[in-house]
């Protein structure tokens, strides 16, 4: 059965069932309200006609009222009551057929309802009768009415019984100008079915009045529909027939007839009424049960065919977008199949979405984390993803790259060199790149290039194409290659260009490689190099056996390498001294695969020792004179200064005589200064002499103070031309050496020009040398400290500073501090030099003490 | 020349300081004696005119050194270098700074003196060049931003009106600053007020 029908069904039944309760239900509870309403209607209904009722009686008086204050009724009453009144006696018969009193108008006269109209003078005696109806006598109780009237002193109305019969009377007294009561106008009328009728014009009422006597149970004793409810029905009877409202007792005044009044309405007539209301009541729920149905009936269809849509549409989504059909189940509740199938799709969703959000995170991390940087761009060409790596790649943040071009990535040289090449590639898709390892050159935001070794992939996601590009910086690799490369070259360069000869040999002494100079220095090509064993050069021959053994043994033992030193024999015979510096060639797993050796013609290196060992005895005296020339210039300048001061005083002197302006005071002064200069011109060429005297070793007993004193004099020439200021910290005692003075001021003055060359630089701004002497502490020995304000040695230079030929300045033979150290070694004293510890060098002379080798001092 | 020119000898050799002393006094000069550079500097009076004898080689403060100095700062005192013992390299770098002359002891006394009177004669020119200088620069520094406008203008050779369009002012008022110009620059005629100008151009140049 289709949803459709099963739900029309349903709502059917639903709505049939709905309908039956409610009007079982309902029903007696709108006809008992029915009652209600209809009874509560009914009582307002009598307590109206009780109102009009009670206005119906108060008219009565009111007529008397009206009666009384005609014109007419005084003048007649005046009239008869002074006249007639006052002699006649009353009549026991006096009716009236039209008294003078009663008004002509018929208006007024339709006021006079009541049926007996009486006119009673003052003592109380009826003089006057009009009828209503003529035919109607009045009752004699009436015709003495002394009774009644007492009972009217109040001038209302009231009711009472006459005859058995109830009646209505009301009076109202007429009295003159001077208040003398004249008369009285009674009205009278009884409470029978014509005073109902009366009532009854007065009332819209369809029901049923009676007028009801009795104390017990009352009965009817006027109604207004006398077929209905006849004269003398009582109460009890009434209520068999009629819904009797409530029963309204009342009197007037002093009446003593007590009457109650009610309302009927006939028992079937409410019926009939209650049945017809309660009819429409029900085609009118039935109406709106049906519409309801046919409603909620249409809308639940409605809402079926939306559910089935859904369902489908569920189905269709599990099977297209999560590849996972749902259970497709023929039979059952539709409804509760589609909630199983959120369900089931809730589950698949949520699944789908956790590893779509791992995937998505884990794609996040690899792009974030990956070193390659990874540049993702749309056909537009748009990138989307730009990586941290890329940012770091090229310089740019991700936000200034997304949306932009990844053409705007490329090298402009590469952009000038392949125009359009980018655009044509994208048009084609970039199928032409697919699975390539590329490499182009990209540019980095401050416009330096950067090689760059890419892949590019694509993808389709959400109906776009989207391009991967992978790129890594190979810059490095390329300088690696290219600083490869130089290295290569460059090595290669040394080994054809050094002079030095290289081999290489195997394990056997089997010579490898060879390069030019090695072919070289044998006279040989490199072809006839390569091949023949490492000892085959060796002269004399009987050696090369013994080197072949050595090498065996060298292979096996694998000694630390020292050099060797052979001689060899060229092509031509020549016989040449080599030194052999090696060391082991090895794979990359550290196996011995042979040796590598340089190898160093030191033939004339030899030769040039035994020169040099030949020539370094003459050497003391070339320094010596070689210091002299240095300090030659200082000396000229020591020299010039007297004589120009003499020259200047001369010539000065000479104009004054010319100009007659020379008195014998500036004369007298000036030839004093003259002899000054001239003696320290002498002084100077003194000193000269004394340090030019040549001569051998001359030792002699000498205060070495002294020695320094007069060394620094003459170094004082060359300190002061050179801007050095020359410092004396000397002992305060003697200190008596042997030795030769000469010699040792020569030491002094070297080390004091040693320091003066040193502290020249430019950047030396201090310029003071500190010359100390002491007693060691031992007391055995002499100390000379020299100290300069120099930049100091070079601590690898330290030890070679003393070598001869070794020099770090332009002009010099690199003799000066050689020559030094072997005159003090000569003397048995030691010469060391070292840096200062507050920068600066420092010399450092020891001489033996000549007190303590126990020689006489004098 | 308003004052009597010095001649300042700086040696550190006090008999070479005082022969030379002696030497000079002998043809009625002034002459002052320091035996060291920051000595003279301490003394030293650019106003007064003058020039100066500098032995090269001295300790502390050499000759040179001096000399640099008194370049940097721009003070136009003539120099004299006398050597003990110069080298080549030395009076090269003297000359450059613009020594007047380097001359080696011991030294011709006429030589030396012929040169002392072309030092002084040179002193006293650099000062009137100055003097003049100064004027112009006060006399420049005297006007108004706008006369200053409208000079440069006039300078360039613009009549009145264009000098009025040029800086949105009436014609009347050019004419009015032009008369202040010109007497304030007290040139008296537009040729003279433009060789001022482009005199005062070149000074400003060389400052820079």
């Amino acid at each position: 059965m289709p949803l459709t029908a099963k739900m029309v069904f349903i709502t059917l039944s639903a709505g049939v069932a709905v309908w039956g309760m409610l009007d079982y239900v309902q029903t007696p509870l709108l006809r008992a309200q029915f009652h209600a309403n209809l009874l509560k209607e009914l009582e307002l209904n009598n307590q109206m006609n009780r109102i009009i009722l009670d206005r119906l009686i108060k008219r009565f008086h009111n007529t008397a009222l009206i009666l009384i204050s005609q014109k007419e009724f005084g003048r007649h009453v005046e009239q008869v009551a002074r006249g007639p009144w006052k002699t006649e006696k009353p009549l026991a018969n006096c009716l009236t057929t039209h008294p003078p009193w009663l008004p002509r108008n018929s208006v007024l006269r339709n006021l006079l309802q009541a049926q007996f109209t009486l006119l009673v003078d003052a003592d109380n005696h009826v003089r006057e009768i009009y009828l209503q109806d003529k035919h109607i006598l009045p009752p004699q109780a009436l015709l003495q009415p002394s009774g009644l009237l007492i009972l009217l002193s109040h001038s209302q109305s009231y009711m009472t019984e006459i005859n058995g019969a109830p009646y209505l009377i009301t009076s109202e007294p007429y009295r003159d100008e001077g208040e003398e009561h004249l008369a009285t106008l009674m009205l009278a009328t009884p409470i029978d079915d014509n005073f109902m009728n009366l009532l009854r014009e007065q009332v819209f009422s369809r029901s049923l009045l009676v007028l009801l006597r009795g104390e017990r149970d009352p009965q009817v004793i006027t109604t207004s529909n006398p077929q209905e409810a006849p004269r003398g029905t009582s109460l009890s009877q009434l209520h068999e027939r009629f819904l009797v409202t409530s029963l309204e007792s009342f009197d007037y005044g002093s009446s003593d007839l007590l009457l109650q009044f009610a309302s009927l309405v006939t028992k079937k007539e409410m019926e009939d009424l209650s049945r017809s209301i309660l009819g429409q009541e029900r085609r009118a729920r039935l109406f709106l049960a049906l519409t309801l149905v046919l409603t909620f009936t249409g809308v639940m269809v409605w809402l079926t065919r939306r559910v089935q849509n859904l369902d489908a549409q569920v189905r269709t989504f599990a099977r297209r977008e999560l590849g996972e059909p749902l259970v497709d189940e023929e039979d059952g509740d539709q409804l509760h199949h589609l909630k199983m199938r959120f369900a089931e799709l809730t589950r698949n969703v949520r699944l789908a979405h956790n590893s779509l959000r791992k995937s998505a995170e884990e794609f996040q991390a690899v792009v974030e984390n990956v070193a390659d940087a990874i540049v993702i761009f749309n056909e537009t060409p748009r990138i989307t993803v730009f990586n941290p790596a890329a940012q770091r790649l090229f310089g740019y943040p991700a936000e200034m790259m997304l949306g932009e071009s990844p053409a705007r990535l490329l090298a402009d040289a590469f952009k000038a060199q392949h125009p359009g090449r980018f655009d044509r590639h994208l048009a084609q898709g970039f199928k032409a790149l697919f699975g390539r390892r590329l490499e182009i050159t990209a540019q980095h935001r401050d416009g330096t290039p950067i090689p760059l070794s890419l892949t590019i992939s694509h993808m389709e996601t959400s109906g776009q194409r989207l391009f991967i590009v992978a790129a890594s910086d190979i810059t490095e690799r390329k300088r690696h290659e290219e600083v490869l490369k130089a290295s290569e070259s460059r090595f290669r360069a040394l080994i054809e260009t050094i002079p030095h000869g290289i081999e290489e040999s195997d394990r056997e002494g089997v010579i490898t490689l060879s390069n030019p100079a090695h072919a070289r220095i044998h006279g040989l090509t490199r072809e006839e190099m390569v091949g023949r064993p490492l000892w085959s050069l060796i002269h004399p021959p009987e050696e090369q056996e013994k080197m072949r053994l050595r090498f065996a043994g060298i292979m096996v033992q694998q000694p630390a390498p020292t050099p060797w030193n052979h001689r060899h024999v060229t092509r031509d015979g020549k016989i040449i001294d080599v030194q052999v510096d090696w060391n082991y060639r090895r794979n990359q797993q550290g196996q011995v695969m042979g040796l590598i050796a340089v190898i160093t013609d030191i033939t004339e290196r030899k030769k040039a020792e035994a020169r040099l060992r030949q020539q370094s005895d003459e050497l003391a005296h070339v320094a010596r004179l070689q210091t002299m020339g240095e300090i030659a210039s200082g000396l000229a300048h020591e020299l010039n200064q007297p004589l120009a001061a003499i020259l200047n005083y001369a010539r000065g002197s000479a104009l004054r005589l010319r100009l007659g302006s020379l008195s014998p005071e500036d004369l007298t002064t000036a030839l004093e200064r003259i002899s000054e200069q001239a003696e320290r011109v002498g002084g100077v060429v003194r000193s000269l002499r004394g340090f030019l005297r040549k001569g051998v070793s001359h030792k002699e007993l000498a205060d070495f103070n002294q020695i320094i004193r007069e060394a620094v004099n003459f170094a004082d020439f060359e300190t002061r031309r050179r801007g050095v200021a020359l410092r004396l910290e000397l002992a305060a005692e003697p200190l008596p050496v042997r030795a030769d003075p000469i010699q040792i001021q020569q030491v002094i003055i070297n080390l004091i020009q040693n320091s003066v060359d040193a502290m020249s630089q430019e950047t030396v701004n201090i310029r003071v040398i500190t010359l100390a002497t002491r007693k060691s502490d031992t007391r055995k020995e002499v100390e000379f400290l020299l100290s300069d304000s120099g930049p100091g040695f070079p601590e690898d230079l330290l030890e070679r500073i003393f070598e001869p030929f070794f020099t770090t300045k332009e002009k010099g033979m690199g003799l000066g501090l050689s020559i030094s150290r072997s005159i003090v070694e000569n003397h048995d004293g030691h010469l060391t030099a070292e840096n200062g510890p507050h920068g600066g060098a420092v010399f450092h002379l020891l001489l033996p003490s000549s007190l303590i080798k126990g020689e006489p001092s004098r | 020349m308003s004052e009597q020119a010095t001649i300042f000898v700086v040696d550190d050799d006090q008999a070479v300081r005082e022969s030379l002393a002696w030497l000079i006094g002998s043809v009625h000069l002034n002459v002052k004696t320091f035996a060291s550079a920051r000595e003279f500097l301490d003394h030293f009076n650019p106003d007064l005119p003058g020039c100066l004898l500098l032995d090269v080689r001295m300790p502390g403060m050499s000759g040179l050194d001096l000399q640099e100095k008194l370049w940097t700062e721009q003070i136009p005192l003539p120099v004299i270098f006398i050597s003990g013992h110069g080298d080549v390299p030395m009076a090269v770098r003297a000359m450059k700074r613009g020594a007047l002359d380097f001359v080696e002891k011991p030294f011709n006394d006429q030589k030396i003196l012929d040169l002392i009177q072309q030092a002084l004669e040179l002193d006293a020119q650099i000062r009137a060049t100055r003097s003049h200088r100064d004027t112009l620069q006060e006399r420049v520094s005297s006007l108004s931003r706008r006369e200053r406008e409208v000079m440069d203008l006039v300078a360039a050779g613009r009549v009145n009106k264009e000098i009025a369009d040029e800086l949105n002012i009436s014609i009347k008022t050019v004419e009015t600053h032009r008369a202040k110009v010109m007497s304030k620059m007290a040139a008296r005629s537009v040729a003279e007020l433009v060789h001022m100008v482009l005199l005062h151009e070149r000074i400003q140049e060389r400052h820079r």
